[in-house]
């Protein structure tokens, strides 16, 4: 899926795309080496999660198969196969899987997703990500991905949250 | 735009009070609204002459902890009992993950009930029960585990939210009241819930407990993932874990967002509420 | 910027003398009305549950045990205490006659048809009604009632029939018992302590006036005033609102209404068990 800025809205300030979708553009467009950086980090992380056992196996528990796509990279995609307590990433290309759900992003929610900081739903909400098939299933597993890169504050623990410094 | 389309973005207006987002939404696929957990369409509920619900909409985004903001009465906990089928609305519809909880028989509404983990405030741990017995009554009820395993289950829970070190012994008369949510939390999350609720957890704790609850929720969820729906009128914890946040005020959803645009919000309700400011349209009534 | 008023918000009137009178007069019917309503339809619920209640035998034996511990010791006791007074008033009414050797006859049929039923009313409604009252009560304000069925126990059946089924098994038990101790007291304060009688003279006109199927009716009363003081107790206590007060407001009504349906219960059992045929070997 291509993104096309001829036509854009006015109203909505979004581009339609050539499927009628609508996706955020980066104000000034990336160089595709930025675009490839944030996708392979994006794997790494959910090959990451894959080989730890406490995340992966919730993961694997919602028994679908996901297709992890960027809309700013040609090219078909990973395939998150969450299946048996086990979460595995395969190169789409060649695979015999099917997806079952797909998700679809640009590069900045890319980013944002590989350190931990997306509200995916929120994204998709907006028109920033867009999706196929039971997507809630999966994005109700993803904050274990998310808090694997970024981990919420220990308990009891000091922060560096400017609420506490107004308290104190 | 289809008609689904269309009812979507109605949907998210009706719920700003303004045009806070840029537009319509686009959803081109064949289940539009599957990233919410949860949608109230238009709820009405009254009680003889006291409206508590005039119109209320809101999503409940999936994944994502959403905080409902309100001053006290404004009908928080009506809302929570409607989510999980304890209340029906007089008018409306409730959908959870695309089921019609109204609609639903008493069956299915138990069956759906198994979705939800809730705190409720104080905890609502069974008097006649231990703590043990408390967080290991839904395995016993719902589960043929076996007497080891809901050890096991029950004793992880218990030691996730720190009670795992001879309270599980004590009755609920014998805790504190921050010790008693913390065993409604270990009960709540035992059946792995998809959806969990929170009304009010931070009433009757001081501002470190509050705190301290509040990076247990964040923990947790962490840990386990799902949607969590914390229901207060504490500005400080919705700033702490609320990724959504939506106002609350005279049964209706003044505004609702991302956190960061909404503590930016420029409607005058929703800057008075969350600055904590007396001056403004919000009054005593 | 003033708050925006709700669309549609009703305008409160003050209502005139007549609809205030009118009102006045019909409101408590209405209220009574109603309430017998929801109590019959909440009955009526709870026996409905009864179905796939041996889901919870656990807990269905844990509350046979909880009322055979907490009331079979004070059934029996009270039991025994109106068993002395109904040997007492037998032996010196009929000593006024002259047929102090019948006192059989009074003291079996005070025990089984009528004292023992209704000393047995008022303990369960006491200790039995009061107690689920408060129980479910408390449950309901602390809201275990929503919790349990947020995940997903009906409560009517967890709760309710369960506690309905171990008194269906307990109640029977516990009467005999008490009737045991009854007649107990019976024979102590005629045979032993007023003395007039004989063991064998007050034995023989006391087991004449009895018949098994007596016994059998007289179950049959206990367990309908059993099940009627349990089920109002239970709806009370299920329904109870404002805090501790409501719940202490919701036991007084529940203590009056049972005391009102215990005596309804028995004068009209007694009219259907031994009002044609009183069953007594008199005069042929």
């Amino acid at each position: 899926m291509t993104t096309s800025s001829e036509n854009p809205d006015p109203a909505t300030r979004l581009p339609v795309d050539a499927h009628g979708a609508r996706g955020a553009v980066a104000e000034d467009a990336a160089p595709r080496a930025d675009h490839r950086e944030a996708w392979e980090t994006l794997i790494d992380v959910f090959e990451q999660a894959g080989d730890e056992p406490r995340i992966a196996e919730p993961i694997g528990r919602i028994e679908q198969v996901v297709l992890l796509r960027s809309l700013d990279l040609d090219g078909s995609g990973v395939l998150l196969v969450c299946r048996g307590g086990r979460l595995e990433v395969v190169d789409r290309d060649g695979a015999s899987e099917q997806p079952t759900i797909e998700l679809a992003l640009r590069t900045p929610e890319i980013e944002k997703l590989a350190v931990g900081k997306l509200r995916t739903a929120m994204a998709i909400a907006d028109g920033r990500a867009t999706y196929a098939g039971p997507v809630r299933q999966f994005l109700r597993v993803l904050p274990l991905v998310q808090a694997m890169v970024n981990p919420p504050v220990a308990m009891g623990t000091n922060t560096d949250d400017e609420l506490v410094e107004e308290i104190a | 735009m289809t008609a689904a389309d269309a009812k979507t973005a109605a949907l998210l207006d009706r719920a700003s009070g303004y045009d806070y987002h840029q537009g319509p939404m686009t959803v081109p696929q064949t289940n539009p609204g599957d990233f919410w957990s949860i949608e109230c369409i238009d709820l009405y509920k009254s009680f003889g002459s006291n409206r508590v619900m005039n119109g209320l909409n809101v999503g409940i985004p999936e994944g994502m902890i959403t905080v409902i903001l309100g001053p006290s009465g404004t009908g928080k906990s009506v809302l929570l009992s409607h989510l999980i089928g304890l209340m029906f609305p007089d008018k409306g519809d409730i959908l959870v993950h695309g089921e019609s909880v109204p609609r639903m028989k008493q069956a299915r509404l138990l069956e759906m009930r198994r979705k939800f983990g809730i705190l409720f405030q104080d905890g609502a741990l069974f008097g006649s029960m231990n703590v043990y017995d408390n967080v290991a009554f839904p395995l016993r009820q719902h589960t043929d585990m076996s007497e080891e395993q809901i050890k096991d289950v029950v004793m992880r829970r218990l030691d996730e939210v720190g009670l795992a070190n001879g309270a599980e012994t004590r009755s609920p008369a014998e805790l504190s009241g921050g010790m008693k949510k913390r065993a409604g939390f270990a009960r709540a999350l035992v059946l792995e819930p998809q959806i969990v609720l929170f009304d009010e957890p931070d009433s009757g704790l001081d501002p470190v407990r509050t705190a301290l609850l509040c990076q247990l929720i964040e923990k947790v969820h962490a840990e386990n993932g799902g949607t969590y729906v914390v229901i207060t009128h504490d500005i400080a914890s919705a700033r702490r874990i609320g990724e959504y946040i939506a106002v609350l005020w005279k049964g209706r959803i003044v505004q609702s967002g991302d956190r960061d645009d909404m503590f930016d919000s420029p409607n005058p309700f929703v800057r008075q509420f969350l600055a904590g400011n007396p001056g403004g349209p919000l009054g005593m009534e | 910027m003033s708050a925006p008023s709700l669309a549609g918000d009703p305008v409160v009137r003050r209502p005139t003398a007549p609809a205030r009178l009118r009102e006045g007069l019909t409101g408590p019917v209405r209220g009574v009305l109603k309430e017998a309503g929801e109590l019959a339809q909440f009955s009526g619920r709870a026996v409905l549950e009864l179905r796939g209640v041996f889901r919870y035998s656990a807990e269905i034996l844990r509350q046979v045990g909880i009322l055979v511990t907490g009331s079979l010791v004070v059934v029996a006791l009270m039991q025994f205490v109106i068993g002395m007074q109904c040997a007492t008033e037998a032996n010196y009414v009929l000593r006024g006659y002259g047929a102090s050797a019948y006192s059989g006859v009074f003291t079996a049929w005070c025990g089984i048809r009528e004292m023992g039923p209704y000393m047995w009313g008022y303990i369960i409604a006491a200790k039995v009604g009061c107690g689920l009252v408060a129980e479910l009560g408390s449950m309901r304000i602390n809201n275990e009632f929503s919790a349990m069925e947020s995940l997903g126990i009906n409560p009517m059946r967890y709760v309710v029939a369960t506690r309905l089924m171990a008194c269906i098994i307990a109640f029977p038990m516990i009467y005999l018992v008490g009737l045991a101790f009854h007649m107990v007291a019976n024979q102590v304060i005629i045979v032993d302590q007023i003395g007039e009688v004989s063991k064998g003279g007050w034995e023989g006109v006391h087991w004449a006036f009895i018949r098994p199927v007596d016994v059998l009716y007289s179950e049959i009363k206990i367990m309908a005033m059993g099940m009627a003081i349990v089920l109002v107790a239970m709806y009370y206590g299920y329904t109870a609102k404002g805090g501790p007060v409501g719940v202490g407001s919701a036991t007084a009504r529940s203590m009056i209404l049972n005391l009102v349906l215990i005596h309804v219960i028995g004068s009209v059992l007694t009219m259907v068990f031994w009002g044609l045929n009183p069953a007594s070997p008199v005069g042929g």
